[in-house]
């Protein structure tokens, strides 16, 4: 799972590397709450493109791209996330910035 | 002297909802079907006719005193979202309260009374809207977020990660930053993209800074003029994020990468992240402003800050409008509040011209 970011009040283009994770080298724990979260969320099953907001400023725009076997899927949204279950799979890439 | 009141009719816009006509203006690969929206964007008659009238309300004169009733009492409730990402999140102060144990929530609160005091007291304007809306933050979003926003209702303020950011409430010109965006969205409405979405940052930047400012009783020349100072940690190379004299130099960190901000045309970044660039180029107009008021001196919600205000709640201010659109109108108004040739509209004209923003001028008498 890729996780980009971009935007916001602090938009600092040095700030909006890519956060990559991978199942097979996250601890094994971590790799199947991963999991769980996008089959939660129906990632696969989500439009690439959510509309964009009606208002609002300083909003993050986030792309998340997945690989899982021979899938292969992109979306992109802004905030404020109203799905929860995307919520808690942003949630969790954005908890595991550092060790990405 | 009356109450200086406004109808607001937001409601009342074209056809097709301006999100939708955004997202065509912005998406479309069709070049006429993206010109068409933008054309239907920037003659979006119902709302600029509601300003229009309104616009005749608004203070002609700046130094008239007019009083204002009780029903401008500001109308505060901060929300706590306790590290999630759910909105709105628990209430922990209301108006009229005690200061809680929670710095972060008094802050939020003390930065809205503010921003609504600025407005109210200066601008005459009852709150974002003009009629009185409750002003509503949540602070705590969402955990190590490193970012503050305006979602259209509330102002919403993460703590930062503690590693390169502290908390976003550290800085009253944040919450003005934010608050202002409702301001805008309330008046121009502003497309949130390219030159005009700059401006949008632009305009949330300038009060935000008056709003520091004037809860500091700071001259311009007192001022440091910084967006978002405090908010780095002391791991960064840098002031602040934004720096509204010297665009462009507000940081300069082995992490974070060189202050992108340019402070002159000449520079413009055509980018196309972050809508364009919006954060980035918003440097050109913040100068602009920056230029402007330090050339007046005094304070900076006075006349620089009249003109700026007068120019936002201009219904000839289109939600396309570019920066030469923007400069014409705040040269236009200088005129209005001042005169043709007076120092306040000496300051404009040049203050456009120093960051390659020239405004066509014909002689008096031929406009």
């Amino acid at each position: 799972m890729q996780v980009q970011t971009e935007g916001g009040f602090a938009a600092i283009p040095g700030l909006s590397k890519t956060i990559g994770l991978d199942s097979d080298t996250l601890p094994p724990q971590e790799a199947e709450e991963m999991r769980q979260l996008v089959t939660a969320a129906r990632f696969f099953e989500l439009p690439a493109q959510q509309p964009l907001p009606q208002h609002g400023a300083d909003y993050r725009r986030y792309t998340i791209t997945i690989d899982d076997a021979d899938r292969h899927h992109s979306i992109q949204f802004t905030e404020p996330v109203t799905d929860p279950h995307l919520r808690d799979l942003l949630a969790f890439a954005l908890r595991h910035r550092s060790s990405s | 002297m009356s109450t200086y009141t406004q109808n607001n009719s937001n409601s009342l816009r074209s056809i097709l909802p301006p999100h939708i006509l955004k997202a065509i203006a912005l998406k479309s690969q069709d070049v006429t079907q993206r010109n068409r929206a933008i054309h239907t964007l920037s003659l979006d008659h119902t709302h600029r006719s509601s300003r229009l009238i309104r616009s005749q309300h608004r203070l002609h004169l700046p130094h008239e005193q007019t009083l204002v009733t009780s029903s401008t009492q500001v109308h505060r409730t901060i929300y706590d979202a306790h590290g999630t990402m759910d909105l709105p999140g628990s209430i922990v102060r209301t108006e009229g309260s005690n200061p809680v144990g929670d710095p972060v929530v008094n802050e939020a609160y003390d930065g809205l009374g503010w921003t609504h005091a600025l407005y109210l007291e200066i601008y005459r304007r009852n709150s974002i809207d003009n009629e009185g809306l409750p002003l509503l933050a949540t602070v705590h979003y969402g955990t190590d977020y490193d970012n503050a926003f305006w979602d259209g209702t509330r102002m919403i303020f993460g703590d930062g990660d503690n590693d390169l950011f502290n908390r976003f409430t550290t800085a009253i010109d944040i919450i003005g930053h934010e608050l202002t965006h409702g301001v805008t969205e309330y008046e121009a409405n502003l497309l949130y993209s390219g030159q005009s979405g700059a401006l949008n940052e632009s305009i949330s930047d300038v009060f935000g800074s008056i709003i520091k400012q004037y809860a500091l009783k700071q001259r311009v020349d007192q001022a440091d003029w910084l967006i978002g100072a405090g908010l780095f940690t002391a791991k960064v190379h840098g002031r602040a994020l934004r720096d509204m004299a010297n665009p462009g130099q507000a940081y300069d960190d082995p992490l974070l990468g060189k202050d992108p901000q340019p402070d002159h045309m000449n520079h413009y970044d055509h980018t196309l992240e972050d809508n364009g660039g919006v954060h980035i180029n918003s440097g050109i107009p913040n100068r602009a402003f920056y230029l402007t008021a330090t050339a007046l001196g005094g304070y900076s919600w006075e006349r620089a800050g009249y003109i700026w205000y007068e120019t936002l709640c201009d219904p000839r201010l289109r939600p396309t409008a570019q920066f030469s659109d923007f400069a014409k109108l705040t040269l236009e108004n200088a005129e209005k509040l001042y005169r043709y040739g007076s120092p306040e509209w000496t300051a404009v004209r040049e203050a456009w011209d120093r960051v390659g923003v020239p405004i066509p001028v014909p002689a008096m008498g031929g406009r």
